[in-house]
């Protein structure tokens, strides 16, 4: 049993390999936030049931990664603590919660033969003593369909 | 543990407040009533709630029961982002293919 109450602070980690170099995988992943991150799912504006209008990562260490909601309000989801262009970057993510709440992401691009392998490991959960609350805060800013429209209520908005 | 069950258990402010002071250290019912101005009974309903959500763990010392977040809470929110984050990735690999493809015919 001491292992099961362990194991759930240690970090996420999580690989993939895409075919393009690592200065471009590193702008699609930063530059190019719009173009793949499920807004309409994972994003303060999902609350509503509705897109963000923009994300944007600014491009320099102590930045901040910002959706811009459907309703034009700019909201702060991490702020950026480490900046390398085609290497990696970092940053403390606080959506839904106080800044000083923050668990950690560090995201690295390495170059392979085929491409570039991104390394994303999300940790600092050592400090969280209260997991539950945290999840549900965080689903409350990220996750419309698994919180505020959980259960029969919103069964409209979970299946439109 | 269900989402929507810690959810609407959480809604509540004095089950937040709960939660937060058995974050800091287990407690019984008696020493959770006293830092509370709501009854006894209000106080072991809400810790029904928040334990019928799946929040808490209950031990016996004797005749008395101690209450503590349980665990588990930690593995649920860890699991949840792991598949944030698969899914999140699997959208950037996706763009990055059309990319290179797009890269490819020019």
């Amino acid at each position: 049993m001491e292992d099961f109450d362990t194991t759930p602070t240690a970090p996420i980690h999580k690989t993939i390999t895409v075919p393009l170099p690592p200065d471009h995988a590193f702008e699609l992943f930063t530059a190019g936030i719009n173009k793949w991150w499920p807004g309409d799912t994972h994003s303060l504006s999902a609350r509503d049931g509705r897109a963000p209008r923009q994300l944007d990562v600014d491009p320099h260490q102590g930045g901040r990664i910002w959706e811009t909601t459907h309703d034009g309000k700019r909201h702060a989801w991490a702020r950026i603590t480490d900046w390398q262009p085609g290497r990696r970057f970092a940053f403390n993510w606080h959506v839904g919660q106080e800044e000083e709440d923050a668990t950690h992401v560090v995201v690295a691009f390495s170059q392979t033969k085929t491409g570039t392998r991104v390394d994303l490991t999300h940790g600092g959960f050592d400090g969280v003593t209260d997991g539950a609350t945290m999840m549900a805060s965080y689903q409350t800013g990220w996750d419309h369909v698994l919180t505020a429209c959980y259960g029969t209520a919103c069964q409209g908005v979970v299946t439109a | 543990m269900s989402y929507g069950l810690i959810l609407s258990a959480l809604a509540d402010p004095t089950r937040r407040a709960i939660v937060e002071q058995l974050a800091r250290e287990p407690k019984s019912v008696g020493e959770l009533a006293h830092g509370f101005p709501v009854s006894r009974p209000a106080i072991s309903q809400h810790l029904k709630v928040l334990n019928d959500a799946g929040v808490l763990a209950v031990t016996s010392q004797g005749a008395r029961r101690v209450y503590r977040l349980d665990p588990k809470g930690m593995a649920e929110l860890r699991q949840w982002l792991d598949s944030l984050w698969d899914t999140a990735l699997a959208a950037f690999a996706a763009e990055a293919e059309t990319m290179a493809k797009d890269n490819q015919r020019k």
